[in-house]
């Protein structure tokens, strides 16, 4: 080992998980000189942000699967573009319908109101405004993901400063804007998107993205928030809202890796984490399932509060108000992935060919009903017969992930409740159940497709837990309900990345801002971290 | 002529009629029904009047109803403090403790979150919240969003208590126990509840006798066809059978839906208002059975639940959510001689834009399977005679209730407050010159609660 860090210690700051905050933190530090540890349990770095051949000639973006809010700042200050990473913009965004042609909404607005059009031609006309509104909100927004979450209580002259800030934001907006924000932050998706739209084949799709890795229905109330995030999305500095990595998702976190590494920070794969080593109410290092003790200064957890809290660290080792706090801290998976090996191309029963309708997401969302007919399912313990299903095909944006003629399909499901009511560790013998549940749903809209699968991967919330790290499967390391968000991730009074234990701080989703692949909990941690010189 | 045209004799509407006229206004309140008291005939619950009513009106009170809930196997407990739970008095305490924090945000009018508005009434909003002090403010700010289900299994062991809480939280609500923000449901009913009760049967006689001394002139069966705006303001109402009745002012308490989109003629409505007030959520999901109580059966007490567990009040939402006919026995709310002679039955499970309509088919399967749920939780009371069935649609129509909807708008977080009914109309004032609103799809709502009518009477009087 070479010579010690600034701290005196073999590290200053040693990371648990490589997942993609866990890097960015890790890179931000080293790139101010930091001695850096990152430690990853799994064979390869990304955790959720990972891209793997499990079928030979096909790379699957095993977890997340496309990239919507990585922060133009990460991209930037971490060089990420220097370091591999290449984003292309999905073209379309397509809700089949098993009787007609569906519904197609495109980067250009004029060609898809002549889409909403045939719809409802009111719709189609409220369409832009609505846009231009809730794009309007999502510059408002954009500030709070962008910094440590603002504290309510502090009476500290910086802290009253951020909040007056936002409040005078939020009184820029106007009253009718000041309105809409109100009923974005409580309404329900459906109720909120049918003040506008009166088409249920265009709500149904545009509700989607607020339950996406939630345990609620498109009704339930404070779904209509993530809206804002289909207009937050940046790729390359232009709000086109989702985009594709080539090369998978795994090619951002290994962007971000290469970037770490060139400042120096050190990555150790397989090499799990047992425990968080505290003694006196401090940490000083993490003890490894292999036995090794590794010292250093600080330990930024990148993992899920819970694994973090109960597993690492250990009740004894926090005050019984924060263990209770952790323990109401709402993480219920939701979701599952099924990546997919086609021997060839598919239609879509009526709109054939792969042509730019199908180089974007598909949602499998045919109406508002469908939808809360599948949370219903969800709701008393079991997976969505009729699943809601967003899917991508990234061997049409990115040739390499398949075999020249064969294809990739990338299926995030939900509903598939982590606490089915055989519970949870049951799901192993329901996983292929599951598996068919999504292949019959896609084969309403995709008749030829059953013929054509080489290779079907299943995972079930059971395995996102067992594999990846994820407690109960959720995709966001903690639900994104208004009760968890801001000040209150993922415990009221400990949102700004530090913990009860002296020099353990987080860094992973279940901090502020939350889930998603933005980076932002990485980076923003990091920050606060070197700004208190606390590594 | 009068200084003052109430529209509509509801409890709010006769609330700000006696506090106006005991203010030296000549006041006149048109009433549609026969009979005055709107929703006091149909609700149960009398806690939540407001002690300031209680005490301008001189009404009497007297302690809360001694509920109970009874489950489909029978099992009953009762809802007091010694409700036989171990986290009981825990969670009530602390109840107890942010309940002056939300009482303060049921102050007479509701903060302008508009841009142009002074900031000060926001911020002592804010205050009051504040005061708690940091563990139960952070505490409250959890809770609130959160869903009831998961707060009440936070504290409560016993299913069938948790579901007896809910009911009466979620009544006028669209949401299960399992909806976000259904918590925050609970904290305004807590924070709306008096510690004593009135009888919500003999409520309507009681605030009638109290118009009628302060000088109100009361018109039953006078339906009001429009508000006249004469040169940009008030000048009156015309009634259904074409009759003008002069006046400056008008203050209109039938529901902020049916002024804006019914009473007004549109040009008269200004910019937004429409769009606005069409969004406005009223959804009903109450329907009322009536029994004749000559059978003989022992029921288990004046007022009581039928319930089982909260997420049998989940399957019950759910059928409302896909609009259609109870596919479980559905929860219940039971008053025997609240009102009169009968055993009323509340089923807060039928939605009132059923799939296929309220035909006479659908209102037979309604009350056989609410008297399936009602004999599960008391045997024989399926042989009680049915006199009488009110469907939300049944009370859009005889109490002029949009959506048959008693709160005038769903109780949800996007309608409380600030913006009940919407930014600009929720402190009692329009943009047209004695046009006033004050009734509960106003600022701050509620059930039985007079508070909008009382608070739009004090607003009017301040000019």
């Amino acid at each position: 080992m070479s010579a010690l860090g600034t701290s005196g210690n073999p590290y200053d700051a040693i990371v648990v998980g490589a997942g993609h905050n866990g890097l960015a933190c890790a890179a931000y530090l080293a790139k101010e000189g930091r001695k850096v540890l990152v430690l990853e349990r799994r064979h390869l770095v990304g955790g959720a942000a990972v891209s793997e051949s499990l079928y030979p000639g096909f790379t699957y973006s095993v977890c997340s699967y496309v990239v919507s809010l990585l922060r133009p700042w990460i991209i930037r200050d971490l060089e990420l573009v220097k370091h591999g990473l290449k984003i292309v913009p999905l073209e379309c965004s397509y809700t089949p319908q098993p009787d007609d042609a569906g519904l197609c909404r495109w980067p250009d607005p004029d060609k898809t109101r002549e889409e909403i059009r045939r719809l409802s031609p009111r719709d189609a006309d409220t369409y832009p405004e609505f846009g231009r509104a809730v794009s309007r909100l999502s510059r408002f927004v954009k500030p709070f993901i962008d910094s440590p979450a603002p504290d309510p209580l502090s009476l500290k002259p910086k802290d009253l400063w951020q909040l007056m800030g936002m409040g005078r934001a939020f009184r820029e907006l106007g009253d009718d804007l000041t309105a809409l924000q109100f009923k974005l932050t409580t309404m329900g998706g459906v109720d909120f998107l049918r003040e506008w739209f009166e088409s249920d084949q265009l709500i149904a799709p545009m509700s989607c993205s607020g339950i996406i890795g939630t345990f609620l229905g498109v009704n339930s109330p404070g779904t209509a928030y993530v809206l804002l995030h289909h207009y937050m999305g940046e790729i390359d500095g232009s709000s086109r809202a989702w985009g594709f990595p080539v090369g998978g998702t795994g090619a951002i976190s290994e962007a971000i890796a290469s970037s770490a590494r060139s400042h120096g920070a050190e990555i150790r794969c397989n090499a799990a984490v047992e425990k968080i080593l505290v003694k006196g109410g401090k940490t000083y290092g993490v003890a490894l399932q292999s036995g090794d003790e590794l010292h250093s200064k600080t330990v930024i957890s990148g993992c899920e509060p819970r694994l973090t809290f109960n597993t690492f660290v250990g009740a004894e080792h926090l005050p019984d108000e924060f263990v209770t706090q952790v323990s109401r801290y709402k993480a219920r998976g939701s979701s599952g992935k099924v990546n997919i090996a086609l021997d060839r191309w598919v239609d879509f029963k009526h709109r054939p060919g792969d042509g730019m309708h199908v180089r974007g997401d598909i949602a499998i969302a045919p109406s508002t009903d469908y939808l809360e007919r599948a949370y219903d399912d969800a709701k008393y313990g079991d997976f969505s017969k009729k699943p809601y299903i967003n899917l991508v095909f990234p061997s049409l944006l990115d040739r390499n992930m398949a075999p020249p003629g064969k294809h990739v399909m990338s299926c995030f499901v939900q509903y598939a409740p982590y606490d089915i009511k055989e519970g949870p560790s049951h799901w192993p013998e329901k996983r292929e159940a599951f598996g068919d549940a999504v292949v019959d749903t896609l084969a309403d809209y995709m008749p030829g497709l059953k013929d054509a699968i080489l290779h079907r991967q299943v995972l079930t919330p059971w395995d996102l837990e067992q594999d990846f790290g994820l407690t109960e499967g959720n995709i966001f390391h903690g639900e994104l309900g208004l009760e968890q968000l801001l000040f209150q991730r993922p415990v009221a009074g400990w949102a700004r990345y530090k913990t009860p234990v002296k020099n353990l701080w987080l860094c992973g989703s279940g901090a502020h801002p939350g889930g998603g692949v933005m980076g932002a909990p990485g980076g923003l941690a990091a920050k606060e971290m070197l700004k208190q010189r606390a590594v | 002529m009068a200084d003052v045209i109430v529209v509509g004799g509801g409890h709010n509407g006769l609330v700000a009629a006696a506090t106006l006229a005991k203010a030296g206004r000549r006041v006149q309140v048109l009433e549609a029904r026969e009979d005055v008291g709107g929703i006091c005939h149909l609700l149960m619950d009398g806690s939540t009047l407001s002690p300031e009513v209680v005490k301008s009106l001189g009404l009497s009170t007297s302690a809360e109803l001694a509920s109970k809930a009874v489950n489909h196997e029978g099992r009953a407990i009762n809802l007091d403090a010694s409700a036989g739970d171990a986290g009981y008095t825990g969670w009530r305490s602390w109840v107890d403790t942010v309940r002056p924090a939300l009482a303060a945000q049921l102050d007479a009018a509701a903060p302008d979150i508009g841009s142009t508005a002074p900031i000060w009434p926001l911020a002592k909003a804010g205050m009051a919240v504040r005061k708690l002090g940091k563990r139960d403010m952070m505490e409250l700010l959890r809770v609130a969003p959160s869903c009831i289900d998961d707060w009440l299994s936070e504290h409560l062991t016993d299913p069938l208590l948790r579901a007896a809480l809910m009911m009466p939280a979620l009544q006028g609500t669209w949401m299960g126990p399992r909806s976000p923000t259904s918590a925050a449901a609970l904290l305004l009913r807590e924070a709306c509840r008096a510690g004593t009760s009135v009888s919500t049967g003999s409520l309507p006689e009681a605030l009638l006798a109290a118009c009628k001394a302060a000088g109100v002139e009361v018109t039953t069966g006078a339906t009001v066809k429009r508000i006249r705006i004469e040169g940009g303001k008030v000048a009156g109402v015309e009634l259904a059978d074409g009759t003008p009745v002069d006046a400056p002012t008008v203050l209109s308490t039938v529901g902020p839906k049916a002024t804006f989109l019914r009473l007004l003629h549109p040009r008269h409505v200004p910019g937004k208002t429409a769009h606005q007030m069409e969004v406005v959520r009223v959804r009903g999901t109450l329907a009322r059975i009536e029994l004749d109580a000559a059978t003989e059966v022992s029921w288990p007490g004046q007022h009581f639940f039928v319930a089982n567990e909260p997420m049998h009040l989940e399957r019950a939402f759910d059928d409302v959510k896909h609009r259609r006919l109870p596919t479980v026995p559905p929860p219940l709310e039971v008053g025997v001689g609240l009102f009169g002679e009968h055993v009323s039955v509340n089923c807060w499970s039928a939605p009132y834009e059923l799939k296929g309509g309220w035909t006479d088919e659908a209102k037979d399967a309604l009350v056989a399977s609410v008297l399936e749920s009602l004999e599960k939780a008391v045997p024989g009371a399926k042989d009680a005679k049915v006199v009488g069935v009110k469907t939300p649609a049944d009370l859009e129509t005889e109490f002029g209730l949009d959506g048959g909807h008693p709160n005038h708008g769903e109780i949800a977080l996007d309608q409380l407050g600030p913006m009940r009914p919407s930014m600009k109309l929720s402190r009692y004032g329009t943009a047209i010159p004695g046009l006033w609103l004050g009734c509960a799809g106003i600022h701050p709502g509620g059930g039985i609660s007079g508070r909008p009518g009382l608070f739009a009477a004090q607003a009017m009087l301040r000019g």
